[in-house]
């Protein structure tokens, strides 16, 4: 089994093409004293002065990479919106390939990736999200997955793109198929088939077991309870955290719920924006204007958004991917709690649902204007623009479509895309003098 | 009438409810919905976003981001006097065909336009109606089985399929029907037995029509066989592309048409035709947007020694990200046991009539051909 | 009754339009002139040249095969084959080693693994889009007020390349003019932009799998800037023959050969 799974791996890496650079980054990521190397860059972070709340993101991701590149604990690649408690609570660790494409692209990775992508046929109109993700684990920049879960939820270039691979690493994939229509028939089905999954994931991944699913859940929950503070502390004019810091930590917020690490990132990160508000630091200076921002961002640049805070005085007071949305886990009925959880999603079901969401955003965090993110290929966000533009018109709030690509830089075109900002920060600035007037 | 968006969702029961109904097939995005959806979007998705009429109904599936899109873009507009949603399960087990048995109950019930219990006769009915349509898709299955024998070209035997979804659309209107009582689609919900059998009998005259003028095509060894697969065909322009390159297409695996015809439902082992339904829409030779693990491709597998096919035409409508991520299982699936040529196209409405698609398909057959002569020289 | 041995190829490209001559399966004779917008016109130009020029009629030609986005066109052509057969069969019988070719001409690139009797055994050809064709470069050069032919002086002249980001032809347009406003020299930018096409092509080498001896034709083929930049990525010489630019038109002219060998056969 082994060895055909790695004579797979090897064919797909030999078609896609690797260069020396991916041959020594893979090597070192599956290295126990590069894991202990990156404990003391840590360690030295946080003597430096880094934020705390900055070092314990790292840890997290520290520690799970740990576990999940030197196979210490099982690791299961799930799609973005999979509950991870479920994988927390069996003893494994999750991997999103599509969340680490963001992190790939952050480290000027995902170049190499994304060509081994285009070298095995994939699409270049496929979300690039999906596509780095699928390149970094045909190079095996990822680390090898012991078996694959993904959700039927909102997008479908997710849960294809997990099952290629699946294919390529030889491993379990189980899909949970989620009902569009929310009934007490349909969430029993998915906590049904919940269930099943994990009793599978038991049965086929050695060193899988439910016996820290009531942990995995506290973890969740204190997690919650922080991060409803956040919000709450992100209503307060001026922001008192820059939203583009926010976008980078979407990340965590789709990745580690159930790991004790996010609870004392929110805990920490709480302490940080109530001492902003306290000392009146706020890292947007003079805030001129207020935004509200959809889907994601790109990740390779940060020029977009320095532009808007430093420049323009712009904050992104809140974005859609930081939106909490579910209620509070109960352990005692563990596959239930996670199907409500999953079926709460807003991008699911009627567009309805994510029109109030988004409302909800613009009244409570006071928004001058929205900004969607129209990733490239994703079809799931970007269809919906002409129905927001109307609906938030309706509203009185201007809206921006912002074509871009999140990873693949090739599809976007920066000087183009500010150029658009600008005018429509111009266009708020001159809604807002006319209401002084 | 109503407009069906996918090929999982059964016309039986629109018929029984009394209503007209065909599958949505459409020339192209009407230039009037531009602006509703973005340009980067799946053709057929954005054709079938339009003004229909007050008294006409559009059921959506859970087929794809584009369609669910679409299903939220008729209703904020107000494109259409109602609109449903199926809610299609991607896997086929024992739990997902009871829990698709339920959703085509609801579908019928909000077709009927109430909340109280479907009437005592629906089931008989229906049960009626899938005796119908089993004989039009098993007439339909006798064409295209002809394909591979190359007695009718893939145009002849498409466009056949498309005539007998318009035929069941119109059924009131045409010759034969003219006698029988007009009926209101929405308010009456009558379930009219002898108007449907009149369709049957119509479409069973023009699908003996075919079969009776079905002749051997070409010299056999003049033209290379290939199969054509994809999510959705759009139109027959790349049929005509591929057939005018000298090619003989001998299956097509696609949504319009084949995989609306490809099946039965068994009436007979169960009291319930909504299960009979669930059961056999969801395991009919699977779309690419359902995960049946590797069934896909040993259905494609079958199909090509079947029909001898030497390549296959993969056609992915331009941003079908399900075609997009099928397409890398049918050439790498296909790719290993016995190297089948696949050739990728990818295009809009009328791909077939563009000079990009016309080289292509040439270039392909020039490829095939010297394969079967370096094939016929190894042999002898 | 035609029975003499002279055949011709002729390759009518979105940009040049370029005809061969053969007499016995040798070349004797081959014109190149811009295509212009009446291809069937033009088409006419390039066969009255390589007749003229060798003072043969109509009468004298055994086989005329066509190919090239305006193959359809060529009034006299007997034949008319893709410029992806042709393309492998002028580049194996330009370079009899050749296992992968690659060809960018003005509106489209393909990448053609032969197999080992000179056959297309896979192909592929880029999107609708312009990146990683001749337009794409033609664009940039006009842009940089550069000529396409001093691309590859330029590139050896660069120390490393920029970085451009987009292969679309708008975007990268707007990347290259905020460079040289950057004050970045012309050099490292045509560097970056001949690595940008390579990476594209690479993508579509990699498809059709990767292959020892690699062969450039096509217009691009004279940019020594982009061959240079394919010839890093790929770890591997990439040879380009003289007449790389008719290699389309050389392999319609072999199979109009063949073509013309095979109906004299028949009627013998």
């Amino acid at each position: 089994m082994t060895q055909g799974r790695n004579n797979t791996i090897r064919l797909h890496r030999e078609i896609a093409g690797e260069t020396r650079r991916i041959k020594v980054i893979r090597a070192l990521s599956r290295k126990n004293w590069v894991h202990s190397i990156a404990s003391l860059v840590i360690d030295y972070m946080q003597r430096r002065g880094g934020k705390p709340y900055q070092i314990d993101a790292i840890k997290c991701f520290a520690h799970d990479f740990r576990s999940s590149y030197l196979e210490e604990k099982p690791c299961i690649f799930t799609s973005a919106f999979v509950p991870n408690e479920l994988i927390y609570g069996l003893g494994g660790v999750p991997f999103l390939p599509e969340a680490a494409s963001g992190f790939a692209a952050s480290f000027g990775l995902a170049g190499e990736s994304l060509a081994a992508c285009e070298s095995l046929w994939y699409s270049p109109d496929l979300c690039s999200f999906h596509r780095a993700g699928v390149g970094a684990s045909v190079l095996e920049l990822t680390p090898t997955p012991a078996a694959v879960v993904v959700s039927s939820h909102l997008c479908d270039g997710g849960k294809r793109s997990l099952f290629q691979i699946s294919q390529y690493h030889n491993c379990p994939f189980y899909i949970l198929d989620v009902p569009y229509v929310h009934s007490a028939q349909t969430l029993d089905r998915l906590a049904r088939q919940i269930e099943k999954v994990a009793a599978s994931l038991e049965r086929e991944v050695p060193g899988l077991s439910g016996d820290h699913m009531a942990e995995a859940f506290a973890n969740s929950n204190a997690a919650r309870d922080y991060y409803l503070n956040l919000c709450n502390l992100r209503t307060n004019i001026p922001s008192p955290w820059r939203g583009s810091e926010a976008l980078n930590y979407v990340v965590l917020f789709l990745w580690s719920w159930g790991s004790p690490w996010l609870t004392k990132f929110y805990r920490d990160l709480v302490d940080h924006a109530e001492n902003i508000i306290d000392t009146g630091h706020y890292p947007v200076e003079n805030e001129q204007l207020r935004l509200g921002w959809l889907n994601l961002r790109p990740y390779y640049s940060p020029r977009l958004f320095s532009y808007l805070e430093e420049k323009c005085q712009v904050s992104i007071a809140f974005e859609e991917f930081s939106h909490m949305y579910w209620d509070r886990l109960d352990a005692s009925v563990p596959y239930m709690s996670l199907a409500k959880k999953i079926m709460a999603n807003p991008g699911w079901g009627p567009l309805e649902r994510r029109l109030e969401v988004i409302g909800r955003i613009v009244q409570d965090f006071s928004i001058d204007g929205v900004v969607q993110f129209a990733q490239w290929g994703c079809r799931q966000y970007n269809g919906a623009a002409s129905i927001l533009s109307d609906y938030l018109k309706k509203k009185g709030v201007p809206f921006l479509n912002l074509d871009g690509d999140g990873v693949d830089e090739r599809n976007s075109g920066e000087a183009q895309s500010l150029t658009r900002l600008g005018a429509f920060v111009e266009l708020l600035e001159s809604r807002k003098l006319r209401k002084v007037r | 009438m109503v407009y069906l968006s996918c090929s999982y969702i059964p016309h039986e029961i629109p018929l029984t409810a009394g209503m007209h109904v065909k599958r949505g097939i459409f020339e192209g995005p009407l230039p009037a919905m531009e602006g509703y959806l973005p340009r980067d979007f799946c053709p057929y998705a954005r054709a079938f976003l339009r003004q229909y009429g007050d008294d006409h109904v559009v059921v959506i599936a859970e087929s794809c981001d584009a369609m669910r899109r679409v299903y939220d873009a008729l209703r904020y507009w107000s494109l259409a006097g109602a609109v449903h949603f199926v809610d299609v399960p991607r896997t086929h087990d024992a739990e997902a065909v009871s829990f698709y048995a339920e959703e085509l109950r609801n579908f019928a019930s909000n077709l009927m336009d109430s909340n109280a219990p479907l009437p005592a006769d629906f089931c008989e009915n229906l049960k009626s109606a899938i005796g119908c349509m089993n004989r039009i898709r098993i007439g339909l299955a006798k064409v295209f089985d002809l394909l591979s024998e190359r007695q009718v070209s893939a145009v002849t035997a498409t466009r056949l399929a498309m005539s007998i979804n318009q035929l069941v659309a119109d059924f009131s209107t045409s010759q034969d029907c003219a006698d029988l009582e007009p009926r209101q689609p929405r308010s009456k919900h009558v379930f009219a037995p002898s108007i449907i059998e009149t369709i049957v009998r119509k479409a069973e005259e023009l699908i003996d029509k075919t079969l009776s003028e079905a002749h051997p095509l070409h010299p056999i060894g003049n033209r290379i066989p290939v199969g054509v697969t994809g999510t959705c065909l759009l139109d027959l322009s790349l049929l005509h592309c591929i057939e005018s390159a000298g090619l003989d297409v001998v299956f097509i695996d696609s949504c319009l048409p084949s995989r609306t015809y490809a099946f039965t439902v068994d009436n007979e082992s169960t009291s319930d035709p909504f299960y009979a339904l669930a059961k056999a829409y969801l395991r009919k030779p699977p779309c690419p947007r359902m995960f049946r693990d590797d069934e896909r491709i040993h259905y494609l597998h079958g199909l090509t020694s079947d029909c001898d096919a030497r390549g296959l035409i993969y056609f992915a409508p331009k941003f079908c990200d399900q075609a997009y991520y099928d397409f890398l299982e049918v050439k790498h699936g296909l790719k290993s046991p016995g190297r089948l040529p696949v050739l990728l196209l990818e295009g809009q409405y009328g791909v077939g009539r563009t000079g990009q698609a016309l080289t292509r398909i040439a270039a392909f057959r020039e490829m095939l051909e010297s394969r079967q002569i370096v094939r016929a020289g190894t042999s002898k | 009754m035609k029975n003499c041995s002279y055949v011709a190829g002729i390759d009518v490209g979105s940009s040049a339009t370029k005809g061969i001559l053969l007499l016995d399966g040798k070349p004797v004779f081959k014109c190149m002139l811009p295509t212009g917008t009446d291809l069937a016109a033009t088409a006419r130009e390039c066969m009255r040249q390589l007749l003229h020029g060798n003072g043969l009629t109509e009468k004298d030609l055994s086989f005329v095969v066509s190919t090239g986005y305006g193959r359809a066109r060529v009034e006299e052509a007997d034949r008319t084959v893709t410029e992806i057969t042709c393309h492998g069969r002028g580049a194996k019988a330009l370079v009899p080693r050749a296992g992968l070719v690659i060809d960018i001409g003005g509106q489209d690139s393909k990448v053609i693994r032969l197999d080992e009797d000179g056959m297309v055994a896979d192909f592929v050809m880029n999107d609708k889009c312009a990146a990683g064709t001749g337009r794409f470069l033609e664009v940039m050069a006009e842009r940089l007020g550069v000529s396409l032919l001093d691309f590859g002086r330029m590139w050896k002249a660069a120390k490393r390349p920029v970085d451009i980001s987009s292969t679309c032809t708008v975007f990268a347009e707007s990347e290259v003019i905020s460079l040289l406003s950057g004050g970045i020299a012309p050099e490292p930018i045509i560097r970056g932009l001949c690595d940008a096409v390579a990476d594209r092509l690479l993508g579509m080498v990699h498809r059709v799998g990767i292959a020892p001896n690699v062969v450039m034709t096509g217009g691009v083929s004279k940019n020594s800037g982009v061959r240079l930049s394919l010839e890093k990525k790929l770890s591997q010489r990439v040879s380009v023959p003289a007449a790389s630019q008719f290699a389309g038109a050389y392999g319609a002219a072999i199979i109009a050969h063949e073509l013309a060998q095979r109906e004299m056969t028949d009627s013998t």
